[in-house]
């Protein structure tokens, strides 16, 4: 039994190139802090604050260099079609294993959040909430891969 | 909740591969069923009892 939630198979290998580019990009961004200059777009914002604190604008435009937006957007957009495509050989045990990835997942998730919500203070705590954005994905993908993998591994060669 | 598929596997002369195309999973279904660490659902254990066929609860036994 399949699940209409998820995507077609073909949507997988589409996944990883995005997710890719998206990692290739936010690895960039980490580095440099800031992206090349015909990056700079004028954008429309909801809501916006620079680190001036001058005032909120609400339903402006403004110019801003878009190569972490562009990183998240991509990883956010790969991940969830790496993790959420059916496999070749989707069935109910597998659902299983994506839903128990996606529980420990959370925990994981929150569990760090935790913790470095009691040993993180000021600044820092910014790095964890930036991380945070994206590390429930991250946990989910590598448990579930993690899962697939071991369950290969483990079985027998095929007898009658 | 035990099972004795791989006995009826034994039975029929089915791989693990053979049954798990009737029924319409993968191998690796199969594989976890057999070693006790997945339940199925109530229509893959319907659907496994018929290629045996026997009722679902000489196949599936409650512990």
């Amino acid at each position: 039994m399949t699940s209409d939630v998820l995507f077609p198979y073909r949507y997988k290998r589409i996944g990883m190139y995005i997710f890719l580019m998206g990692i290739v990009l936010g690895i960039w961004y980490l580095i440099n802090q800031e992206g090349p200059p015909f990056l700079n777009w004028r954008v429309p914002a909801l809501w916006f604050e620079g680190l001036d604190l001058s005032g909120a604008v609400f339903f402006g435009r403004i110019t801003d260099n878009v190569l972490d937006e562009l990183a998240l957007i991509l990883i956010i957009a790969g991940g969830i079609l790496i993790g959420f495509s059916r496999c070749r050989d989707e069935d109910e045990y597998i659902r299983k294993l994506r839903s128990d990835s996606l529980i420990w997942a959370f925990y994981v998730n929150y569990g760090i959040l935790a913790a470095s919500i009691i040993f993180v203070y000021g600044l820092s705590f910014l790095w964890i909430m930036t991380f945070n954005m994206l590390t429930p994905l991250l946990f989910f993908l590598f448990r579930f891969y993690y899962l697939l993998y071991r369950e290969k591994k483990s079985m027998y060669p095929d007898e009658k | 909740m035990k099972n004795n598929i791989k006995i009826q596997r034994a039975i029929y002369q089915l791989t693990q591969a053979e049954l798990a195309e009737r029924v319409g999973v993968s191998r690796q279904t199969i594989h976890a069923i057999e070693t006790g660490k997945y339940n199925p659902s109530v229509v893959l254990a319907i659907r496994i009892a018929r290629v045996f066929q026997k009722p679902v609860e000489e196949i599936f036994l409650l512990e």
